[in-house]
């Protein structure tokens, strides 16, 4: 035997020792999270979705999972006759975790707009009625939460905390009738650091997948490529896009501008483009065609072709769930005169005032504006002094974009941002207890 | 499926038999080739992967795979080697998900034997990393053969290629070792 082999066999023992004949686990179909236990045959296929750990699903759950969602997507798209698809049997081999009480939220609008919503505050993450402002849970996690999105359920949502080199996730998950929230570490780990830098994530309307946008960073030539992850849920396999320019993070730490229509095929994003990213371009990606190029996606519009001078700075654009409009916040600088220009601008831009702040509608397929829903003008005073505060986002959207929920962005009739509905025009102000919530709140 | 499932899945279709009925023979059968045979192919799965949690993961799943196809099974003697060309497919598809098997982890508890014991921590790490370099098929090759000592035909089985492939797979995988430890194979 060569030197070589025995070494070999030798490491090969050496390694499998790390698993002692008495660590093998009992070959068996239930959970183990919790080491609770679930009635029925150990061996019935029907128990195969609550086996994994929080790990990987195997691929007969994986089938069984998605086939329940469809099938209740559709009782419940029936039922309600909207944008709403059912996440809460996804990952139902999750663990316990952690379990809250919830109080039950009043219904909004008799249904159209989500009674419930997930703010961001502090380690802690707050789940709160959309009508009352009232928080109704609180989980926390030990290294804090950072961004958060939610399926089209209103009761599903994803939550993300930065821990080290690796953005970790989870599932919380509201259910009214028992009165709980529960919330899962998901078996899925966004590695970051370095070069590669987290830029935002969005869940599907189904609950059944996770768009991660990332950033890749080049210091050799200052430049970025930009890259979508796109995580199934139930098997946790990822398919990747590259391209190149930079996602927008989106501002005050928020889940980035990703946003997905209700074939759960379309995801909708914004690309930086030129020196200091100065332009924006809205994307299109169906995930469903073949491919892994992200500047073949179909582009809306771009910043630089919108006939304004000055142009106006774009914001957290949001593809409507029926697919045909991108909604997006816009912030008009004057021509003239000394100000900081709208937030997060640079440059020789800085010499401008910000004048006013409006939502806009645009086509999807033509990227030709359709309306203007919502306007304000700057706080000139203010906006000189060097305050220009955040610039409207919007966070919601029911299916045709007739009713959304916005942040309107600091304007002249309000010193910090109002959160509320909008629709036909008009704005009806949500009770918000607590912090601002612009950009880490997700319904 | 996906492809990667479609990827853990190795029975080929020309040994179905068509759906048959599961019974409390297949249970037993199946429960019995764990209790004699899992514990090897968790430790070959974690020699792969580097991970003992997916290494668990991947061997549930290729007997949960083996109990749902036990009835379209022709020979229940070749049982092992289906499970054992699952666990395989299993390891390639989470290290496709996953780029490439893990550092080694912290070291072990005290080793059981004594022909592990007398390879240091650092040369076993070295041989495991230098092992990991190799193409997997490569790889695969050499830890069937040197861990769980099959003969090249029963690799052939298992890895789904002939047996003159995995004897030059074999051969090439420990040059290209010997030639990373720095060493004449």
């Amino acid at each position: 035997m060569s030197t070589v082999e025995d070494k070999l066999r030798q490491a090969l023992e050496a390694t499998a020792g790390e698993i002692p004949a008495a660590q093998l686990p009992a070959l068996r179909l239930v959970p183990r999270a919790g080491r609770g236990r679930v009635s029925g045959s150990l061996w019935h296929p029907a128990t195969l979705l609550g086996w994994r750990r929080g790990r990987w699903a195997a691929p007969v759950a994986a089938a069984a999972a998605v086939a329940i969602v469809i099938g209740l997507s559709a009782a419940i798209g029936t039922r309600t006759g909207s944008h709403r698809h059912a996440a809460s049997s996804m990952l139902s081999h999750l663990g316990p975790g952690t379990t809250v009480p919830l109080r039950s939220a009043p219904a909004v609008d008799g249904g159209a707009v989500p009674a419930y919503y997930v703010v961001i505050h502090g380690p802690s993450a707050a789940v709160l009625a959309t009508a009352t402002g009232t928080v109704l849970a609180m989980v926390r996690s030990a290294v804090g939460f950072t961004v958060v999105s939610g399926a089209a359920d209103d009761r599903t949502f994803v939550l993300a905390a930065a821990a080290k080199s690796r953005i970790a996730l989870y599932l919380l998950r509201l259910n009214p009738q028992a009165g709980t929230a529960r919330l899962n570490a998901l078996p899925i780990a966004v590695a970051t650091g370095g070069s590669l830098q987290f830029a935002g994530l969005a869940l599907s309307p189904d609950g059944t997948r996770l768009a991660v946008a990332v950033n890749n960073y080049s210091s050799n030539n200052s430049t970025y490529g930009a890259g979508i992850w796109v995580y199934d849920l139930a098997t946790g396999s990822r398919r990747e896009w590259r391209g190149a320019g930079k996602v927008s993070e989106g501002l005050a730490g928020g889940p980035g501008w990703l946003s997905w229509a209700a074939d759960d095929k379309t995801l909708a994003f914004d690309i930086e483009t030129g020196v200091l990213e100065a332009f924006l371009a809205v994307r299109l990606l169906d995930i469903g065609a073949s491919g892994t190029n992200l500047d073949k996606s179909h582009v809306v519009l771009r910043s630089e072709e919108i006939r304004a001078s000055p142009q106006p700075q774009l914001e957290s654009p949001l593809i409507t769930a029926d697919g045909r409009t991108v909604v997006l916040g816009e912030c008009q600088v004057a021509g003239t005169g000394q100000g900081p220009g709208c937030p997060g601008m640079s440059g020789s831009q800085g010499r401008f005032v910000p004048e006013k702040l409006s939502i806009d509608e645009y086509s999807a397929r033509t990227g030709h504006r359709i309306a203007t829903v919502f306007q304000r003008r700057y706080n000139v005073p203010e906006a000189q002094s060097g305050n220009p505060g955040p610039p409207p986002s919007i966070l919601w959207s029911n299916p045709s974009g007739t009713v959304l929920i916005v942040s309107t962005g600091a304007a002249l009739a309000a010193q910090s941002p109002e959160l509320g509905i909008l629709r036909d025009g008009t704005f009806t102000a949500l009770r918000v207890q607590g912090t601002a919530l612009t950009g880490t709140a997700a319904w | 499926m996906d492809a990667d499932a479609a990827a853990a899945d190795p029975l080929p279709q020309t040994a179905l038999a068509g759906p048959g009925p599961i019974d409390a023979g297949a249970q037993a059968a199946v429960s019995e080739l764990y209790r004699s045979n899992a514990l090897g192919l968790m430790r070959l799965a974690h020699i792969m992967l580097g991970s003992r949690e997916l290494a668990e993961d991947v061997v549930q799943d290729a007997f949960c795979g083996l109990y749902r196809r036990w009835g379209q099974l022709n020979d229940p003697a070749k049982a092992l080697g289906y499970v054992r060309s699952s666990v395989l497919n299993g390891c390639r598809s989470a290290l496709r998900r996953r780029g490439r098997p893990e550092a080694l982890g912290p070291p072990p508890e005290p080793a059981a034997s004594a022909e592990a014991a007398a390879l240091t921590e650092h040369k076993r790490r070295e041989v495991i990393g230098a092992l990991r370099q190799l193409p997997a098929r490569q790889r695969e090759a050499l830890v069937l053969r040197y861990y769980l000592s099959l003969s090249p035909a029963e690799i052939a089985l298992v890895m789904g290629i002939g047996e003159g492939s995995v004897r030059s797979a074999t051969h090439r995988g420990l040059a290209a070792l010997g030639r990373i430890l720095g060493e004449d194979a």
